[in-house]
């Protein structure tokens, strides 16, 4: 997976996409279910944020310090 | 010669001619090049009139809306137009001729035919909009596909505009705490100067497009005036080509500019503008809960799945069990069947070697034995043979000198000497009293 500072919510939505359609399908060996819900979960968390809060606020003030 | 006129005189004859012959009223159809609502509510007016090709003029007039007049025509003009009577406009108007000996010509406006305005910029319209088709590039704005995130928001608007206002409350306020960063490119958004001041905002935005997801034009709300000033090739081109989406919320009720055509998204208020933003990222919020929901539950079924799978196997296993465990016990007892006639088998061939080591050892102990045995016979007669004792007996003698030491030469002893001589039984002591060394013969019966 791409760093959070990378990652672009397009990408991260994607992602997301990805690993709904594989786990519905079954796809997901059990062993890998940890791990990838683990990532679906940041990846949820990212997107929310990047709607919700304002992290590119944040990002800003930080930048001009 | 004829009477001298004075000016006043002239005029009046001029007035008097024109009342008695254009003494009707006449709808005409020109452009207007000034407008201007002086303080008195009446309203001033000229009118022109170009050659076919559009440059020179080949009449002028002024013209004037006394204020009754205009307080009744011009709001039903804007009503229908969405114009304010202003320069640039092309009218059809009822007029009468006047003619003043002061003031000179002028016509009194007494209506007015907006659907002649409205034809007008209509037709400009669709002038602009067929030229945009023959460019290629009428839809590229509308096709460009909208980003997911749209949230750092370019705003094209006049900075103390009320619709401005609105715009950025409606946004900040927005029930969902959905994020977004609004820059505001200020711009004129009526009158003349609309064209260059917006198309210079578009192309601020335009050399940082990478900062932004999207552009909002809009103005304030209140009256709705000069939509005309927004039809214009220029600044339609320039939101067609823009390489970020364009949401338009300039419009009029009625009409639409020939930006709203080319825009992607056309809206009619700056708080529409606001609420088809949020809208949009409602759906992205709601499409981030729905891939949760179906994560989880997919998750769910996953586990659930592999938890039955899990079950059927744990009813399987005590067969499967008792299976193996048989076939175990089978496997164990023959293994210890097998271990214990081993040793057995072991200790026997061990026996049998054992035994034949005996017999091997033994056998060579007792050749070695004989070996010995008839060594030892053989030494035995030899020795036998060397005893002295036998050799006494036979007749030899040993003779020993005073030391005790055995003579064995006639030379090594001196007449007078005391010698002792051992015999086989007894020992004789004698004196020497001649010693014949080897080479003379010995005549013992002297």
């Amino acid at each position: 997976m791409e760093t959070t500072e990378q990652l672009t919510y397009e990408a991260a939505m994607k992602r997301l996409e990805t690993l709904a359609r594989e786990m519905e399908a079954g796809e997901v060996p059990i062993d890998l279910l940890a791990a990838k819900l683990k990532e679906a979960q940041q990846l949820l968390a990212f997107c929310k944020d990047k709607l919700t809060r304002a992290e590119a606020e944040v990002q800003k003030l930080l930048e001009n310090q | 010669m004829s009477e001298t006129l004075s000016l006043f005189e002239l005029n009046h004859l001029v007035r008097a001619t024109l009342e008695q012959t254009l003494d009707g009223e006449y709808w005409l159809h020109a452009e207007l090049s000034e407008a201007r609502l002086a303080s008195n509510g009446h309203f001033y007016v000229e009118f022109v009139e170009k050659d076919a090709a559009g440059r020179a003029l080949v009449a002028r007039a002024r013209g004037t809306m006394w204020a009754r007049t205009y307080h009744l025509l011009s709001p039903l003009f804007e009503r229908a137009t969405g114009e304010r009577l202003r320069a640039g406009l092309k009218v059809r108007v009822l007029v009468t001729v006047e003619f003043h000996e002061l003031y000179g010509h002028s016509l009194n406006i007494i209506n007015i035919d907006p659907s002649y305005t409205m034809g007008d910029m209509a037709r400009r319209r669709h002038e602009i909009l067929a030229q945009l088709q023959a460019d290629g590039i009428l839809e590229d704005n509308r096709q460009l596909p909208l980003p997911r995130l749209m949230q750092r928001v370019a705003v094209v608007s006049s900075a103390g505009a009320a619709g401005y206002g609105d715009f950025c409350n409606q946004l900040e306020k927005n029930a969902y705490g959905l994020y977004f960063r609004v820059s505001l490119f200020p711009a004129v958004m009526q009158g003349a100067n609309v064209e260059t001041s917006v198309l210079a905002a578009l192309e601020t935005i335009m050399s940082r497009a990478e900062d932004f997801d999207c552009v909002v034009i809009i103005r304030g709300g209140g009256a709705t005036s000069d939509l005309s000033d927004f039809d214009t090739y220029a600044l339609a081109a320039a939101v067609a080509q823009m390489p970020l989406p364009v949401i338009v919320g300039i419009g009029h009720e009625r009409d639409e500019t020939v930006l709203d055509v080319v825009a992607h998204t056309r809206v009619k208020t700056p708080t529409a503008a606001a609420a088809f933003l949020i809208d949009h990222q409602l759906e992205q919020l709601t499409a981030v809960q729905d891939l949760q929901t179906r994560i989880n539950e997919a998750s769910a079924t996953l586990i659930q799945a592999q938890r039955q799978r899990l079950d059927h196997m744990t009813s399987l296993l005590p067969r499967a069990m008792a299976l193996v465990s048989e076939r175990q016990m089978r496997r164990l007892e023959s293994l210890s069947a097998r271990l214990a006639a081993a040793p057995q088998r072991q200790l026997m061939a061990a026996n049998h070697g054992q035994e034949r080591l005996w017999q091997d050892m033994t056998q060579a102990v007792r050749l070695r034995f004989q070996r010995e045995h008839s060594t030892l016979q053989l030494l035995a007669q030899r020795m036998k043979a060397l005893d002295p004792a036998l050799l006494l007996r036979r007749g030899y003698s040993l003779t020993f000198n005073a030391d005790g030491r055995l003579i064995r030469s006639a030379d090594d002893v001196a007449p007078g000497t005391v010698i002792t001589t051992r015999l086989a039984t007894g020992t004789l002591q004698s004196t020497v009293n001649k010693a014949i060394p080897a080479d003379e013969p010995l005549d013992t019966r002297q």
